[in-house]
């Protein structure tokens, strides 16, 4: 083993100091036949003779130098620099091909790289965080929503497993279901996203502070901890020395314990600040009404089902204490991976998505490839000669695959070195711009591992696109190629197309049933107008608002403020999204109660205007008017979709109440009917719901959470500026009005379908452009080897229409051949994202007839040309230059 | 004159290092010359061959060179034997031996 250490060593050494060893063996052998011919001089030879003699006794100086050469370096090596100086040689003398190629490739391996970098870090790199395997989420949930959890857990169930449950070594609270929260900058009041969490919540998940220190058990003693995010601290404070002293969050001093690192990140990724939820605060005072999520690191060996099955039975013991109106609904715990579940929280398709994008570009380098071996075996034809001359030169049939494996190689790590250039900058691009959400945990680099992969993806796609063109090429008949007869057939390069036009239809299908289910879901009617309507949360503080009065009067004077300015044409409240979760019951005609079938009803407080601002026609009955006030008749509109659900006839002067028939809340009377508002929910990225919706007027139920909404004649965002004044001119003391337009605040819903039509129609259409190279190259070559025959069959009377035919003919045939393939897998492939699609089924006939035509017509659109070159073939000359 | 013989494949590694062993530090062509001189010219050593083989004993580890002057004051690279290749010499000699009695009792077997 030493030995072989030593020589490979030495080997090595060798290979660099080549030139020198080279002298100093001349040397040595010059040396050793001068001690010879001395020799043989002296028994007395002549000079000639004494020098024959000792070249005949050393016997071949060349084949010992050659020999001891190869003995000295690793011939391999001297070979594999002899084949890299010649596919070097060979590319430079036909750029345009090696360009082509490496470009192609660089666009395959590029696209590949940056998409599986986010594969990588977001679904197969285990969360950075001490024991990622261990580390689970835990949701209330019915039978229907077992895979991602469906409510909030409370606090009083959070207490109780935190204290008996043995499955799980610690557990923690952190909650996004409370009011929104405010801290003091410089004076001035700015929304912060704050997380309440417990204790316990970052030695759950193992994570240190950079700066300071997590919660500690003694911070239950101030009446107010945070630990501040990196980009918090830099961004809003500057990077500032703040660690041990306070900061104003929500009006009270708070200590500012630590600052977590910058690459530390958990749900919601834009989290600034994380709270202490005191063992003895406000959510143990109240803890049935107090939502959490809860977080749990699993004792080693403990499964998830049985996780699952203790904290069940320790719910099921205090679940009896729950105030009535507090638990309504048969609940149980379910325990979820945790990076699963940041996945789904992220977005509820993000995961097929991302698959369906590694898919695509997948499908978008194997084209690449295939189109890289067309180009390969065209010039393997016109190189056909030179191989010939070098197998007629004894060149094994080994060395020539190889020298030509050589070839693709060099290619393939070129085009790999540019796309991993791509690949940079599109990551650079993904985490500076943020045109997508993604999940917290690892963040998207590229590390050894990606550039394993992309030198991975290097070696397959040369081995790909050069073994099959390195095969046929190192297939000759060497006497036909020295005569230079027989130039027949491209077979291989078809099928290399025909591949090529069957993966690039299955991407088209993909992309267009994208952009159709993009289309159809952006350009669906909502029930309401939303151009030119700006809208924004407001949130009156308990303290100053704490009457119906002060708040009605509030919103009364700001809609008289904002309905001043110019250009406004109405003002309404009400909250800005609302999703059914409540009962109801209805008043029967003889008396009976018709209990709630599901907790489906949506309540939303809403003024008199809100109708007529946003457009929501009413039906039936009347609108909310001034008539409906504190003292009067409880009243309630209702949508169609309840009407329809609850009531046979007219629901006009009928009585409802919200929760069930013995609930305390007073029983409304239907005064009006108005249209289904169409709204977005949390478990359906694609698609809509239209929940049964009872509206309460403002005035009636005075909430300290509305929404304003403003209706302007012009581009509504040249408003927000006086509006903000406006509202700041009433009370200064409220965090500024944070204003969107309703297309801005729709289209965050529309984020990743259109992120993932955009993607698909890139590769999609960089797939079609590879595509039609490919079959214009094939084509090309068909009718160059083809110049001949060609040439006989119009010097026999073929007219130039017969000849476009006859290539056009042979060109489409083997695209048809392409277009079935990739229909039927397009058939097979497209159900698989179903999910995805909004109003096309996967397997649409239209599309995917579309689909194919727009690839017939680029087909043709690349045939044409070297038929074009075909027709104007002029027999005398092909003859004659026979 | 008797056929020469050919130089056994793996035995000119042995000679060499014996040759070495016996005359101390020497060069390629003093090396070659003992080796006809003692093998009273029976072995047809391709001379050319010689440097190869010293090469890969060198590459081991067992001989080392270096450039000195020979006897006519004539530069040339002199090897000598290192004392791992004293080692390994012992080793194939005693190889050798065994060898060489048990192919003369398999002869003397069958005849």
């Amino acid at each position: 083993m030493i030995e072989f250490a030593r020589t490979l060593a030495a080997r090595l050494l060798a290979l660099f100091l080549r030139r020198s060893l080279d002298r100093d063996l001349d040397a040595e052998l010059r040396s050793h036949l001068d001690m010879a011919v001395e020799r043989n001089l002296a028994q007395g030879m002549s000079r000639e003779q004494a020098r024959r003699q000792a070249l005949l006794d050393f016997g071949g100086v060349e084949q010992t130098r050659q020999i001891y050469r190869e003995r000295r370096g690793l011939a391999f090596l001297d070979t594999l620099f002899q084949d890299l100086g010649f596919a070097f040689r060979m590319l430079r003398k036909s750029p345009g091909f090696t360009a082509l190629a490496i470009l192609t490739l660089a666009l395959g391996i590029g696209a590949n790289t940056a998409i599986f970098s986010i594969v990588d870090a977001v679904l197969l790199k285990p969360l950075p965080y001490r024991y990622p395997e261990r580390l689970t989420i835990i949701w209330q949930s019915d039978a229907a929503h077992r895979a991602s959890g469906a409510w909030f857990d409370t606090y009083r169930e959070f207490e109780q497993w935190a204290q008996y449950s043995k499955g799980f070594e610690k557990l923690a609270a952190f909650t996004w279901a409370h009011q929104p929260i405010t801290v003091r900058l410089q004076g001035k009041l700015e929304r912060v996203l704050g997380i309440p969490v417990t204790t316990s919540f970052f030695s759950t998940l193992g994570v240190k502070a950079a700066h300071g220190r997590t919660f500690a058990p003694e911070d239950s003693q101030n009446a107010c901890a945070v630990v501040l995010s990196d980009a918090f601290w830099h961004g809003e404070l500057g990077g500032s020395d703040i660690v041990g002293r306070t900061l104003i969050v929500d009006d009270k001093p708070c200590l500012v314990a630590g600052i977590m690192p910058n690459d530390f990140s958990f749900y919601p990724k834009r989290t600034q600040l994380w709270m202490l939820i005191p063992p003895q605060g406000e959510y143990a005072k109240h803890p049935w009404n107090s939502m959490v999520g809860v977080v749990g690191l699993l004792s080693p060996g403990v499964t998830r089902a049985s996780a699952e099955a203790e904290l069940t039975a320790l719910q099921a013991q205090v679940i009896s204490e729950a105030p009535p109106e507090s638990v309504l609904r048969n609940a149980e715990p379910v325990v979820l991976d945790l990076q699963s579940e940041f996945v789904w929280l992220t977005g509820r398709n993000l995961r097929v998505s991302l698959i369906l994008l590694f898919a695509a570009v997948t499908f978008v380098l194997l084209i690449a490839c295939g189109n890289v071996a067309t180009l390969f075996l065209g010039r393997a034809a016109e190189r056909q000669r030179e191989f010939g001359v070098r197998a007629a030169l004894g060149s094994s049939r080994l060395r020539i695959i190889r020298q030509l494996l050589t070839e693709s190689l060099l290619l393939s790590v070129s085009g790999a070195v540019l796309g991993m250039f791509l690949a940079t900058a599109g990551i650079r691009y993904l985490n500076a711009a943020n045109p997508v959400d993604l999940p917290p945990g690892n963040p998207i680099t590229i590390d050894w591992q990606i550039l394993a992969f992309t030198a991975f993806l290097a070696i397959l796609s040369a081995v790909l696109f050069g073994l099959a063109p390195a095969w046929k090429a190192s297939r000759y008949d060497l006497n036909a190629i020295l005569k230079n007869a027989s130039r027949r057939s491209h077979l291989s390069s078809k099928y290399f197309v025909v591949s090529e036009v069957a993966l690039s239809l299955v991407l088209l299908a993909g992309a267009a049933l994208m952009i159709e289910s993009l289309h159809r879901l952006i350009s669906t009617p909502l029930g309401f107008e939303p151009a030119h309507l700006l809208a924004a949360n407001i949130d009156l503080p308990s303290k100053t608002y704490s009457t119906a009065d002060q708040r009605l009067n509030f919103y009364h004077a700001l809609k008289n403020g904002v309905l001043d300015l110019p250009g406004v044409q109405g003002v309404a409240f009400a909250p800005l999204s609302f999703s059914g979760s409540t009962a109801l019951s209805v008043e029967g005609k003889r008396g009976e109660y018709h209990g709630a079938v599901a907790n489906d009803v949506s309540e939303a407080i809403v003024d008199a205007d809100y109708f007529r601002v946003t457009e929501v026609p009413l039906l039936k009955g009347r609108e909310f008017d001034v008539t409906d006030q504190q003292k009067t008749l409880p009243v309630a509109i209702v949508n169609e979709a309840l009407a329809r659900k609850y009531f046979q006839g007219d629901p006009v002067g009928q009585h409802i109440k919200l929760g069930k028939p013995e609930d305390k809340n007073p029983w409304l009377t239907v005064v009006g009917v108005v249209g289904n508002v169409k709204g977005f929910v949390v478990f359906k990225e694609m698609g809509y719901v239209t929940d049964p919706c009872v509206y309460l007027p403002l005035t009636q139920s005075p909430d300290s959470r509305v929404a304003i909404f403003v209706r302007s004649s012009q581009d509504p965002r040249v408003l927000t500026l006086a509006i903000r004044r406006e509202f700041s001119h009433l009370d200064g003391s409220l965090p500024p009005l944070d204003l969107t337009t309703m297309h801005d605040w729709l289209s965050q819903f529309y984020t990743q379908p259109r992120l993932r039509a955009l993607l698909l129609s890139i590769f999609g259409s960089l797939g079609l452009v590879l595509c039609s190279i490919g079959i214009f190259g094939v084509v090309s070559q068909s009718v160059a080897q083809r110049r001949h025959e060609i040439g006989i069959r119009m010097a026999l009377g073929a007219r130039q229409r017969d000849t476009l035919h006859l290539v056009l003919r042979e060109g489409l045939g083997f695209v048809a051949v392409g277009i079935l393939i990739g229909a039927a897998g397009a058939l097979a492939l497209t159900r698989a994202i179903s999910g995805l699609l909004y109003g096309v089924t996967p397997t649409d006939p239209q599309t995917l007839a579309a689909v194919a035509a727009l690839l017939i017509f680029v087909a043709l659109a690349a045939c044409y040309i070297p038929a074009r070159r075909a027709i104007r073939v002029d027999p005398m000359i092909v003859l004659r230059h026979e | 004159m008797p056929p020469k013989a050919e130089v056994l494949q793996g035995t000119l590694d042995l000679l060499v290092l014996k040759t070495l062993d016996t005359l101390g530090p020497m060069h390629g062509f003093g090396i070659a010359q003992r080796i006809q001189q003692v093998s009273q010219d029976l072995l047809c050593l391709n001379q050319g061959t010689l440097y190869p083989a010293l090469l890969r004993l060198e590459q081991r580890g067992w001989i080392s060179s270096k450039w000195g002057v020979s006897d006519n004051n004539r530069n040339a690279k002199f090897y000598s034997l290192t004392r791992r290749g004293r080692k390994q010499l012992r080793e194939e000699a005693e190889g050798w031996n065994q060898m060489a009695a048990v192919i003369n009792r398999v002869l003397k077997a069958t005849s």
